[in-house]
């Protein structure tokens, strides 16, 4: 028989389903503590509130997704093969769960500042792998950050509205593919781009749980 | 469309004409709630902000206050709905006075209205761009909308690509959304006086995909000329 979550894993899983219903803003203590069957001793003995129990879940999620990627078959390459490989993996851990999908990407941003901070520096990391392709231009000063930052923007903004709109992200193989054409263009030129919408999605590794491709 | 609450609105009522309307002053009191709405949760964040803080720095009562809105993400929710509306009523305007120009000069315009917008009163961009996530499911549709404000116009550009069939069906939603970020990004560290400088490479950013490096960087460089110097013409 497998072993009873504990108290804080018991909070974890409540509280990604009850933002999955109803957006973290609507989550209050009572509901929380009445979907994790747990009392408010023993939630005050796992966190001091519920913007500190949302970022420690947070940082949890994020630290699966560092202990499980990569979860992909990735071959030798340059800068474009990692920021592939980054996306399909990434894309992959949000798609294996729609709640967390959802907790990660949307709910993030209601949630409270030590949060957001930590989000923050998150979406910089990504924003620092697009920026490297700088390095690909004959001179990389012909662009500036600014660039990856539109770019890894509106990558971001538009899964938050997808799912903001569906809760649920589409196969991987219609969005990613597109993703990585607004990624190369600026870098690599248009035919680079091109060839992103004709790239198979990359090659699970079944020995991890993240691998299993979408769509 | 619903008027922007200006930025003496907390001042007009003293301002306002001898004749007095009740209509004129529920007007009024409706923008300096909205207003106050506007900067406080601007400076303190949506969550952080209450119907008392509201209510206080708009100089009504609650009484008042309850009487133009049920609670205070209503009030939010028009507040944003009123910045949008008058944001994209400067973007129309922008673009109808190019209508007859080629399309790259348009978006220059488009980019250069929604820019303006957001220098023009960086306080409510703020409150409506960075902390309309924080409000919860309610605004997600409407926040959509927003992101998307320059699609429609940017998937004009297809006309001018050599390969439109082989541009991705969300490109314009991507290019759109990043625009936004970058003076979202310059609106949360408190630096609207740097959204301007931002133009060129957003514009260059926008334009690439569809009519290429070097045109679209033609088109930047030439968003940094005085209003009314020549257009260039296709490299």
């Amino acid at each position: 028989m497998a072993p009873r979550p504990s108290p804080r894993d018991r909070l974890h899983d409540a509280l990604l389903e009850l933002c999955f219903e109803r957006g973290f803003r609507r989550v209050d203590l009572a509901s929380l503590l009445a979907r994790a069957g747990l009392d408010r001793a023993a939630f005050a003995r796992e966190f001091g509130g519920l913007e500190d129990c949302f970022d420690a879940c947070f940082r949890a999620e994020v630290e699966r997704y560092r202990r499980q990627a990569p979860a992909i078959v990735t071959e030798p390459g340059g800068w474009r093969e990692q920021v592939r490989t980054r996306a399909y993996s990434l894309y992959r851990f949000l798609g294996a769960d729609r709640r967390r999908a959802r907790f990660i990407v949307v709910d993030s941003r209601a949630a409270g500042e030590r949060t957001l901070l930590f989000a923050g520096q998150l979406i910089e990391e990504l924003f620092e792998l697009i920026d490297g392709g700088r390095r690909e231009l004959a001179d990389p000063n012909l662009l500036t950050r600014a660039t990856a930052e539109s770019i890894g923007g509106g990558i971001f903004n538009q899964l938050y509205a997808i799912l903001g709109r569906t809760a649920a992200l589409p196969p991987e193989a219609e969005i990613v593919p597109q993703l990585m054409y607004s990624i190369v263009l600026p870098y690599l030129g248009p035919a680079a781009a091109r060839q992103e919408l004709e790239i198979p999605p990359p090659l699970a590794d079944e020995s991890s749980p993240l691998g299993a491709p979408r769509g | 469309m619903r008027a922007l609450p200006g930025r003496d609105s907390r001042t007009s009522l003293k301002d306002s004409p001898a004749r007095v309307t009740r209509d004129g002053v529920k007007a009024d009191q409706r923008q300096r709630i909205l207003r106050a709405t506007g900067e406080l949760v601007a400076k303190r964040g949506y969550n952080a902000v209450t119907i008392e803080l509201i209510v206080k720095r708009a100089k009504v009562s609650y009484k008042t206050f309850y009487a133009h809105f049920s609670n205070k993400e209503e009030c939010f929710l028009e507040l944003f709905d009123a910045v949008m509306a008058q944001t994209r009523a400067q973007i129309d305007a922008a673009l109808a006075a190019e209508a007859e120009a080629p399309w790259p000069q348009q978006v220059v315009a488009g980019l250069r209205a929604l820019f303006d917008a957001f220098i023009a009163d960086p306080l409510i961009a703020r409150a409506s761009i960075v902390e309309a996530p924080t409000v919860g499911p309610l605004i997600i549709e409407r926040y959509e909308k927003a992101m998307t404000v320059l699609s429609p116009l940017l998937s004009q550009g297809r006309e001018s690509s050599p390969q439109p069939d082989e541009l991705p069906a969300t490109l314009e939603d991507t290019l759109a959304g990043g625009v936004l970020w970058s003076a979202y990004q310059r609106l949360i560290v408190g630096e609207a006086d740097r959204i301007e400088a931002l133009l060129p490479e957003a514009i260059e950013f926008v334009l690439r995909p569809y009519i290429g490096e070097a045109e679209a960087a033609m088109w930047a460089k030439w968003s940094l000329q005085p209003a009314g110097a020549p257009a260039p013409s296709a490299p």
